[in-house]
């Protein structure tokens, strides 16, 4: 590989360590909840709302402390697995320091319906089984912000029964990653999720929330799978571990 | 050393005539008068609903408890919300939420001058063109499908309301596409100032328009021709505000002519 020398490469692997570390506790918070949102769906069929008072109020307890990079946190059934209703949110956000309760409009009559079985952070884990973060994205309906919502699906023995995540903010996350980035770096970093999502760029050029649109590039992260990297015929990236995020660097295979 | 203090010299005790740029006529209130009623407009609050406590919109709005206060002072004046005492107290929207009658939108336009309406239209033409070149440039398959969507919903629409719902959905789609929270908002804002006025003439006209327009520039936005999707974005607004102006500049000769 006649690429950037070893020491772009190390920075680079660094930095996905280093970003893969900071989003950590929210893993764990993560990971607690669709424990415990999961264990409802244990004792059997009948599932009422009312059987989710403990998640409702550990939601509030992790929002509180994730509160800042973390704007929104909760749990989504997956649709018809609670017996009263369809859809069902339990979901708070994070206003001046205080939880709310975020209420999404989930009348299908509605013109502002707001389906989340059918947006992307609630699709891919259902298909996949896997963590993934959707966008920088503009949640209109929702929260209306710049956000990345990052979702795990919420398994009950081999049953899917919904997703556990948090709405990132894209201003703090911005802010938290590029202090990890080191000033020196020579070429055009960006970091991006598996569709090509600008989240992160050290490179005025590259908007948060712009479009990576490398096809080589993206196919080859999606087929090289995690921890791994891949070298198109222009440019080099790592795809994180932890999360459907890839670390790339242009022109890094000249 | 007299006599001199007349000249350019720059001396700080010459008065001058200062250009002063005005605020804009809106006080904090106002503004967040306007949210709620947008958020009305767009169907996020319908008939019956209660408004979120006055903590959490003051939060939400970014205003002081005072200034929501007297925000929702004015939209109970209006009648737009009631506000119940007791357990399950609150403020709600009331029926008379609705959009406004042929009449109301008559009036709100003969209470417009043509040159401001002239200039809504520069800022709109403005906001509309850029927001379509960010959409080419960052729309990945799944906007283009959702944009896609209202149109078809547009074409579907008969009904007056359901018309500039999806006028106003595709809009918005575009701007989320653009990935900007500002041109979202100021789409939001533009589209509660000049939406209903746009489809109080020939309604049928209009929706033909649109549905032929919005699907140029969405063709425009899918090839990524940042040029085209920013210039058909442009005419499409200036188009139907021409048809507006002149609507405009009719009225009056009617009012005064022989």
């Amino acid at each position: 590989m006649a690429l950037t020398d070893s020491m772009v490469r190390h920075q680079g692997e660094q930095f996905v360590a280093s970003a893969e570390s900071l989003l950590a506790p929210l893993n764990t918070a993560l990971d607690g909840l669709a424990e415990l949102a999961g264990s409802v769906y244990d004792e059997g069929v009948d599932v009422r709302v009312s059987d989710f008072n403990d998640v409702n109020e550990l939601v509030q307890i992790r929002l509180v402390e994730l509160g800042g990079l973390v704007s929104g946190f909760g749990f989504m059934i997956a649709p018809g697995s609670v017996a009263e209703v369809d859809l069902l949110h339990i979901w708070w956000h994070f206003l001046d320091g205080k939880p709310y309760q975020q209420r999404l409009n989930l009348d299908p009559t509605s013109p502002a319906f707001y389906d989340y079985s059918e947006k992307e952070f609630y699709v891919l884990p259902e298909q996949t089984k896997a963590r993934y973060a959707a966008g920088p994205y503009i949640d209109y309906l929702g929260t209306n912000k710049h956000i990345v919502t990052y979702c795990i699906p919420v398994m009950c023995h081999e049953r899917f029964v919904g997703v556990a995540g948090a709405d990132i903010d894209v201003q703090s996350l911005q802010g938290e990653l590029i202090d990890l980035l080191p000033d020196d770096m020579p070429l055009t970093a960006l970091v991006i999720n598996q569709r090509g999502r600008v989240i992160l760029s050290n490179d005025a050029n590259w908007a948060t929330g712009s479009l990576y649109r490398d096809a080589e590039m993206l196919g080859g992260l999606r087929q090289v799978g995690p921890g791994a990297s891949f070298t198109s015929s222009s440019d080099v990236g790592w795809n994180f571990r932890g999360i459907n995020w890839a670390f790339v660097l242009l022109g890094g295979a000249q | 050393m007299t006599a001199r203090s007349n000249g350019s010299n720059g001396s700080p005790l010459v008065a001058r005539n200062i250009a002063l740029v005005p605020l804009d006529s809106e006080g904090r209130a106002d503004i967040a008068a306007n949210r709620i009623r947008e958020a009305i407009r767009l169907g996020i609050l319908s008939e019956g609903d209660q408004l979120p406590s006055e903590a959490e919109l003051s939060a939400e709005l970014s205003v002081a408890t005072k200034t929501l206060r007297e925000a929702l002072s004015m939209l109970r004046d209006e009648g737009i919300i009631e506000t119940r005492r007791g357990r399950n107290g609150g403020s709600f929207v009331t029926s008379h939420a609705r959009r406004s009658s042929k009449n109301e939108v008559l009036s709100k336009l003969a209470a417009m001058s043509v040159v401001e309406l002239f200039d809504l239209e520069s800022e709109y033409r403005a906001i509309s063109g850029v927001t379509a070149e960010l959409a080419a440039q960052r729309a990945d398959e799944e906007d283009l499908a959702r944009m896609q969507h209202h149109i078809e919903r547009l074409t579907k629409s008969e009904r007056l309301d359901d018309l500039l719902i999806e006028d106003s959905r595709f809009h918005i789609e575009v701007s989320v596409c653009s990935q900007s929270e500002r041109l979202l908002r100021r789409e939001i804002q533009l589209q509660g100032e000049a939406l209903e006025l746009l489809w109080a003439f020939d309604a049928e006209g209009f929706q033909q328009r649109s549905i032929d327009e919005h699907q140029a520039i969405l063709d425009a936005i899918t090839r990524q021709d940042v040029v085209v999707a920013r210039t058909l974005a442009e005419d499409h607004i200036h188009g139907a505000f021409v048809a507006l102006i002149q609507q405009r500049i009719g009225a009056r000769k009617r009012v005064t002519g022989p």
